[in-house]
């Protein structure tokens, strides 16, 4: 889980450990692509404007890296409309989860778009 | 969620201290930087207060971010009012409790049992300490022990029944003393309640409970602030709309002042919350020493104050309110043996008649704001710096309502207005003065008595001392053609009555910014 945003990084460690998943989070770009080589997370959660780089740049460097590069990911965007809204769905993720989004909703909406290969079991 | 909630609440703290700094530098310093902070700011609190269950807060914030630069300080403030709220900060929602009781230990079950999020628990142990809080902090429940190290509870009960700001504040007696005398002896002094001890604390939560409710009940009723003894907000209000009301039947000029303290922040942070309650409450008298007895002052909120100026338009005002600046700042405070002055700065803005008073409130605030950003310490109005003479309209019309109507909208707008009711009359008026050019317009119905509008028009078009005076002529539905003769005569515009009086000064300002 990729965020800038302390609050949102919260409250999606939250609904997701919630849903029994095991969350890690980072506050950047560069602290997420560490924690991702380090711990092989079975799904990325990355939110698209990050203080460092977008979340598309990070997103490619993941792809660049060996480990990396099949892991499935889902944006988070505060505008999920627009231009780049869709030029984000036709990259490489499996979807996106606009904010704000409802926490009590949020492991289903992910579980659903990392579909039957998103990993990780409801507990 | 509801621990989420919480949780939010308390990251917003540090939210609203960024965005008021913010604000702050916004006035002052590298704006540039200052508004990239806010929509950053913004930014994330749009993400973040849906998800934790605040829409309002993605909204306010949604608003902040999409700002354009000029909207960026009013958005902003819109922002922070929803913060506050949230985050439990405004003080309408904030509880303050003394406990008054040399017991440590009663002192932290009481605290156990009635403290919560908007509940401040204050602790003294005598009596001197008590009254050290009282003076300080704002305490709207009281806990006392009769048997304090320095007095009895009984004395000091009958002193805070004595002093205005103190008499109606709700006090519960928690003693051992059991004898039935002192109860009601206590009850004859003005307790509210009376607990022995060993006490049972739910029923004692249950007690204070019950007294705050109605101690802020009638806090909300009562009109004056207790601070400053102002009008506060919701007499602010009220009085707004008899004093519209006023001088809309006498049609007199209606202007209002907002003011703010300048770095009253600072006042604080610097010589505690004591000195900032002694600033405002001189600011307050000063103010009102300093203009009429008609003037009403009010206390807006915080630092802020609101000025009403009966039968006065802006540029009375604006000198008004600068006589009680000039004053303000002639006021020496004194901290720590540390001699300081303070200022304010103002907006002024005429009121008008269909305004809600939070309406009036803002534009002269948007004034304000403008005085606060060129350096403060200033009073700002729509009027500018020099007055400009007064424009004259003369209205044709037999029909006395629609001449009053037209009048007084024309009035509000500063112009003066004369007002004829047939065609020789309109003549004679804008040729009296021989170069007829007093006139800046002439608004002229069609159908007059004796001789018709258009006569008029073309007579005064014929003369070359009114040929040149802006025409509008009236005229009912359905007469096109009058419209069409009254413009192939001359007439510079038209309109058709029933008329909406937005349109009607829309034109009027069009032709009188060109003559």
């Amino acid at each position: 889980m990729v965020d800038d945003d302390p609050e949102i990084r919260h409250v999606a460690r939250f609904a997701l450990e919630k849903a029994g998943h095991e969350v890690a989070t980072a506050a950047s770009g560069a602290e997420g692509l560490e924690r991702a080589r380090r711990d092989r997370p079975d799904a990325v959660l990355l939110d698209v404007l990050l203080p460092d780089e977008s979340g598309e740049a990070v997103l490619r460097r993941m792809r660049l890296d060996d480990g990396l590069t099949h892991v499935p990911v889902v944006f988070l965007t505060g505008n999920a409309e627009g231009e780049r809204a869709d030029a984000l769905r036709q990259s490489d993720v499996r979807g996106i989860v606009p904010k704000p989004f409802d926490p009590l909703e949020l492991a289903g909406k992910v579980e659903e778009l990392l579909g039957s290969s998103g990993a990780g079991s409801r507990g | 969620m509801e621990e989420l909630k919480s949780w939010y609440r308390e990251q917003l703290e540090a939210r609203i201290d960024a965005l008021e700094a913010a604000a702050e530098a916004l006035l002052v310093e590298d704006r540039g930087e200052a508004r990239g902070t806010i929509r950053r700011v913004a930014h994330s609190l749009r993400g973040s207060g849906g998800t934790y269950g605040f829409p309002r807060i993605t909204e306010a914030a949604a608003e902040v971010e999409e700002a354009s630069d000029s909207e960026l300080p009013v958005k902003l403030e819109g922002l922070l009012d929803v913060l506050r709220e949230v985050a439990g900060r405004s003080e309408a929602d904030r509880v303050g409790l003394l406990v008054i009781d040399d017991d440590d230990e009663i002192a932290r079950i009481l605290e156990w049992h009635l403290g919560n999020d908007n509940r401040e628990i204050h602790h003294a142990r005598t009596a001197e300490e008590a009254e050290r809080i009282l003076a300080v902090e704002e305490v709207d429940l009281v806990v006392l022990d009769l048997v304090l190290p320095d007095t009895d509870g009984r004395n000091l009960l009958m002193r805070l029944r004595e002093r205005p700001s103190t008499a109606a504040l709700p006090v519960i007696v928690l003693t051992v003393k059991s004898s039935s005398l002192a109860k009601s002896e206590c009850f004859a002094l003005g307790a509210d309640e009376f607990f022995e001890k060993p006490f049972d604390p739910e029923a004692f939560a249950t007690a204070v409970a019950s007294k705050l409710q109605r101690y802020r009940e009638s806090a909300q009723e009562s009109r004056q602030d207790p601070l400053t003894e102002l009008p506060n907000r919701a007499a602010f209000h009220e009085s707004f709309r008899l004093a519209q009301a006023f001088a809309r039947r006498q049609e007199q000029a209606l202007s209002i002042g907002f003011l703010d303290l300048d770095r009253f922040k600072q006042v604080n942070d610097a010589h505690g919350h004591a000195m900032g309650d002694e600033v405002l409450r001189r600011a307050a008298t000063t103010i009102e020493d300093a203009l009429r007895g008609s003037d009403l002052v009010a206390r807006w909120g915080g630092e802020e104050f609101v000025v009403l100026f009966p039968d006065t338009d802006s540029e009375g005002a604006l000198r008004a309110l600068d006589k009680a600046r000039r004053r303000f700042r002639q006021e020496q405070f004194v901290a720590e043996g540390e001699t300081f002055q303070l200022s304010f700065s103002a907006g002024v803005a005429p009121v008008l008649p269909e305004d809600e008073a939070d309406e009036a409130v803002a534009r002269a605030d948007y004034y304000l704001y403008l005085a606060k950003s060129t350096g403060r310490d200033r009073v700002v109005s729509d009027s500018a710096d020099v007055p400009r003479p007064k424009r004259r309209v003369l209205i044709g019309e037999d029909d006395d309502l629609v001449a009053t109507l037209i009048r007084h909208r024309l009035s509000q707008e500063g112009l003066e207005v004369v007002h004829c009711s047939d065609g020789e009359a309109v003549l004679d008026e804008v040729g009296s003065n021989g170069d007829g050019s007093e006139f800046s317009l002439v608004i002229l119905d069609v159908l007059l008595p004796d001789m018709d509008g258009f006569e008029v028009l073309n007579r005064m078009r014929q003369q070359r001392e009114t040929s040149s005076i802006p025409v509008i002529v009236l005229t009912v539905r359905g007469s096109e053609e009058d419209v069409v003769r009254g413009l192939s005569l001359g007439a510079d515009d038209y309109m058709v009555k029933p008329f909406s009086p937005t349109e009607l000064l829309a034109r009027v300002h069009r032709l009188l910014k060109k003559s």
